[in-house]
C-alpha cells in the first residue's frame, strides 16, 4: 500500500450462507485518516461486511486488502494493527474488567497499558468491576476502550454508541475526531444518521446485501434540497411553481409546501408577485435523505 | 506474544478445579480409610461356620452324626436341630429335639445341608451351640469375586480381590473414576471453547493477531495442566490414607501416582473431544452433551467386552481399555506403550479440532 492508497480496499465482495445473500459484489475503498460511516437497515450486510474483512466470515467471492495486504492469507498481520469493536462485545463475566483488557492487549503484543488506563479515566470506566457486573453502558465503554487502547492505525466499530448515554456519546464523537486529527483511521457501522453526520467524512449506504451510495457527507448536504414552506393571503394556483428544479409540491389552499433543488432565487422572485404572509426555508437533513434511501426501491 | 490465553484460561478456571480436587481428594483419600471394616468383614466370613469348632458332622454307613460339646451355666432343658441348604438359614426347619448332645440324621447324597444346634435352656431361652455343614467351606473372597455384577469391575484379571488395598481401590475407585473425572471435563472443556461461541467472545479475541490453532493450543494445555495438578494431588492423598491405615505394602506411593499418571492422556483424549465438538456445534451445551455420550459409550463397550465372550472386541476399541491401572496396581508394570497411545490419540483429537476450527466462519 502507498501512503495515499486506501487503507481498506474491497473489491467485488461477496458473502453467502448457504443460499442466503450476506452482502453482493461490493466494492469500497477506506482512505488512510477518514471516518468512514457505513449505514443500512438491519440485516442489511453491515455486520457481515465488517466480519468478513476481519476474516472471521470466510469470503464466497472477491478481494479484501486492507494495508495492502490480503485479508485472509495475511490475517494476523493486518490484525496486529487493527482495533476492532463488534456489535455484541461479550467478555468473561467473572474477571475484573482489568484483567480482561490486559489479556486483549497482550494479544495484541502490548504490554503497556498507560493508555488503558487513561481511557478508562476518560469514558469513567471502573476498571475493578466484575465484566458480569456492568451495565450495557459500560460495557460498551470496555469495548470502546479495548478498541482503542493498543494504539492501533485502523479502528472498526459496529454501531459503537450502542447502550451509551447522550453525554457519553458527545464524549465519544469528540474522541473521534482526536483520533482522526492524529490520522487514525475509523471504519464505524451505524444505525444513527445524526451521529455520522456529526463525525464521519464520508458515509457509505448499504441496503439488501448492495452497496447504494458511497459520498462525502459535505457533497451529500450540498446536492439536498431544502424545503420552503410559504403560507399566502390567499389561495394559490399550483403552476406558480411550475419551475425547473421544484420538487414534491404540496398545495393546500393557501399553503404551498416544495422541495427546492434549485437556485432559491428563482422561486422567491415568482412568488413575490403574490401577498406572502410567511414562510420557512428548512434544509433538508441527512436523516430525511437516507430515509429515502431505505425505503426507496432498488435504494438510490 | 506470551501465552496469555493459557494463563487466562487457568485464571478463570482454578477456583472450579479447586472444588473438583477436593471432591476427588475426598473419594480417593476417603476409600482406602474404609478398607479394614470391609477387610474385617471378609476375614469373619472366612473363619466358616458359627461355632463350627463345638459342632462336628460325619457321615458313616448312609448316616449322619451330629454331636456337639456345649458348656453353660445354666441347666439345658433340650437340644434343637435345625437344617436349611443354606449358611444363612433363613429357610431352616426343625430336624428334631434331644437331651443328649449328639443326633443321627438320614444321610441324603449331593445336598448341601447346613445344621445349626441350640441349647433350650430351663427357663426356656435359647443359646446358639454351632453350626456344621456337609458342603465343602468355600473362600467367600472368591466367591464374591465371581459374581457378575464385580465382573464388571475387575477388567478380567482373576487375581483382583477385595480384601487387598490394591484390588479394592482398583473396584471401589479406578473402576469409575473415567467416568467421574472425564464428565467434569466434558463440561469443562467444551463450555471453554463453546462458552466463547456462546458469550460471542470470539470475535474480540480473533480480532488480534491470535491463531486459532494456537487458542485451542493454549486453552487445552492449561485444562490439561489443571487435570494433572487434580490427579497427582489426589494420589498424594490416596498414598498418605493407604499409610495411615498401613497398607502402603499392597498400594504404595509409587503405584498411586503412576497408576493415576496413566489417566492423564486419557483425560487428555477428553478434552480433545470437548474441543473438537464445540467447534463443530458452536454451542457449549451440544458440546458437552455430545463428549458426555461418547464417555458413556466408551464405558459401556468397555463393561460389554469384559462381561459378554462373543464382545471381547468391544473392550479394545475404547480409549479408556488403553489405561490399565490394574497392571500398576496389582503386576507393578506400568505400559508405556498404552500412556504414548493415549498421547498419540489426544494430539489427533485436538489436530482434528485445530483443522476444523481454523476453516470454519465464527458465527455472528
Amino acid at each position: 500500500m502507498t501512503e495515499n492508497g486506501p487503507v481498506i480496499e474491497i473489491r467485488g465482495l461477496t458473502k453467502n450462507y448457504g443460499d442466503v445473500v450476506g452482502i453482493k459484489d461490493l466494492d469500497l475503498n477506506i482512505h488512510r485518516g477518514e471516518i468512514m460511516g457505513f449505514l443500512g437497515p438491519n440485516g442489511a450486510g453491515k455486520t457481515t461486511t465488517i466480519r468478513t474483512c476481519l476474516d472471521l466470515l470466510q469470503k464466497t467471492s472477491g478481494e479484501v486488502r486492507i494495508f495492502g495486504l490480503d485479508s485472509h492469507h495475511d490475517s494476523i498481520e493486518i490484525r496486529r494493527r487493527i482495533g476492532y469493536l463488534p456489535g455484541d462485545f461479550g467478555m468473561y463475566n467473572d474477571l475484573p474488567v482489568r484483567t480482561i483488557l490486559r489479556y486483549l492487549l497482550s494479544l495484541s503484543g502490548y504490554e503497556d497499558d498507560g493508555p488503558m488506563e487513561e481511557l478508562a479515566r476518560r469514558f469513567a470506566l471502573d476498571l475493578d468491576k466484575r465484566y458480569g457486573s456492568l451495565s450495557k453502558g459500560n460495557r460498551q465503554k470496555a469495548g470502546i476502550v479495548q478498541a482503542f487502547m493498543a494504539g492501533q492505525e485502523l479502528i472498526i466499530m459496529d454501531e459503537p454508541t450502542a447502550g451509551l448515554d447522550p453525554l457519553m456519546q458527545q464524549e465519544f464523537y469528540e474522541f473521534l475526531r482526536e483520533e482522526r486529527a492524529e490520522g487514525k483511521t475509523i471504519f464505524m457501522s451505524s444505525h444513527i444518521l445524526a451521529e455520522v453526520e456529526e463525525v464521519c467524512d464520508r458515509v457509505a449506504i448499504i441496503r439488501d446485501a448492495e452497496l447504494q451510495v458511497v459520498e462525502r457527507i459535505d457533497a451529500l448536504k450540498e446536492k439536498m434540497g431544502k424545503t420552503l414552506e410559504i403560507e399566502f393571503d390567499k389561495e394559490i394556483d399550483p403552476s406558480v411553481f411550475d419551475i425547473r428544479g421544484v420538487e414534491g409540491l404540496e398545495v393546500d389552499g393557501r399553503r404551498a409546501r416544495m422541495i427546492i433543488a434549485c437556485d432559491l432565487d428563482q422561486v422567491v422572485k415568482r412568488v413575490s408577485e403574490h401577498n406572502i404572509v410567511n414562510m420557512s426555508l428548512e434544509t433538508f437533513s441527512l436523516d430525511q435523505f437516507f430515509m429515502t434511501y431505505y425505503s426507496r426501491p432498488g435504494g438510490g | 506474544m506470551r501465552a496469555s490465553t493459557l494463563l487466562l484460561e487457568i485464571r478463570k478456571g482454578w477456583k472450579g478445579f479447586l472444588i473438583f480436587t477436593a471432591v476427588v481428594v475426598l473419594i480417593a483419600g476417603g476409600f482406602p480409610q474404609l478398607f479394614p471394616i470391609v477387610q474385617e468383614q471378609f476375614e469373619e466370613q472366612d473363619n466358616g461356620l458359627e461355632g463350627q469348632e463345638s459342632v462336628r458332622l460325619v457321615a458313616e454307613n448312609g448316616q449322619l452324626l451330629l454331636s456337639w460339646d456345649f458348656q453353660h451355666h445354666g441347666l439345658v432343658q433340650e437340644y434343637r436341630v435345625i437344617e436349611d441348604d443354606a449358611a444363612h438359614l433363613a429357610t431352616a426347619e426343625l430336624v428334631g429335639s434331644t437331651s443328649a448332645k449328639n443326633m443321627t440324621i438320614a444321610d441324603e447324597d449331593g445336598d448341601e445341608r447346613y445344621f445349626a444346634v441350640i441349647a433350650v435352656m430351663d427357663d426356656s431361652s435359647q443359646v446358639p451351640v454351632g453350626m456344621a455343614s456337609t458342603a465343602e467351606l468355600k473362600d467367600p473372597m472368591a466367591e464374591l469375586m465371581a459374581t457378575p455384577y464385580l465382573q464388571i469391575f475387575t477388567d478380567g484379571r482373576d487375581d483382583l480381590r477385595m480384601d487387598d488395598m490394591a484390588g479394592f481401590m482398583s473396584i471401589e475407585l479406578y473402576s469409575w473414576l473415567f467416568l467421574l473425572v472425564g464428565t467434569w471435563l466434558a463440561y469443562i472443556s467444551a463450555r471453554s471453547v463453546g462458552g466463547d461461541f456462546d458469550r460471542r467472545r470470539m470475535d474480540v479475541v480473533f480480532s488480534t493477531p491470535l491463531m486459532r490453532r494456537r487458542y485451542l493450543a493454549e486453552k487445552f494445555l492449561a485444562i490439561s495442566l489443571m487435570t494433572f495438578a487434580v490427579l497427582m494431588v489426589s494420589a498424594a492423598f490416596m498414598t498418605l490414607s493407604v499409610a495411615q491405615v498401613g497398607e502402603s505394602g499392597s498400594l504404595g506411593a509409587w503405584k498411586a501416582f503412576v497408576s493415576l499418571l496413566g489417566a492423564w492422556p486419557l483425560f487428555m483424549f477428553v478434552i480433545g473431544l470437548g474441543f473438537l465438538f464445540a467447534a463443530l456445534l458452536r454451542s457449549a451445551r451440544g458440546a458437552a452433551a455430545l463428549t458426555f455420550g461418547v464417555l458413556l459409550v466408551q464405558y459401556v463397550f468397555n463393561v460389554a467386552g469384559h462381561m459378554i465372550g462373543g464382545l471381547s472386541w468391544l473392550h479394545t476399541v475404547t480409549a479408556l481399555a488403553y489405561w490399565d491401572y490394574n497392571s500398576v496396581l496389582l503386576d507393578g508394570v506400568f505400559v508405556a506403550g498404552d500412556f504414548v497411545l493415549l498421547l498419540v490419540l489426544a494430539a489427533l483429537i485436538l489436530l482434528a479440532a485445530m483443522i476444523l476450527f481454523d476453516r470454519m466462519d465464527i458465527p455472528a
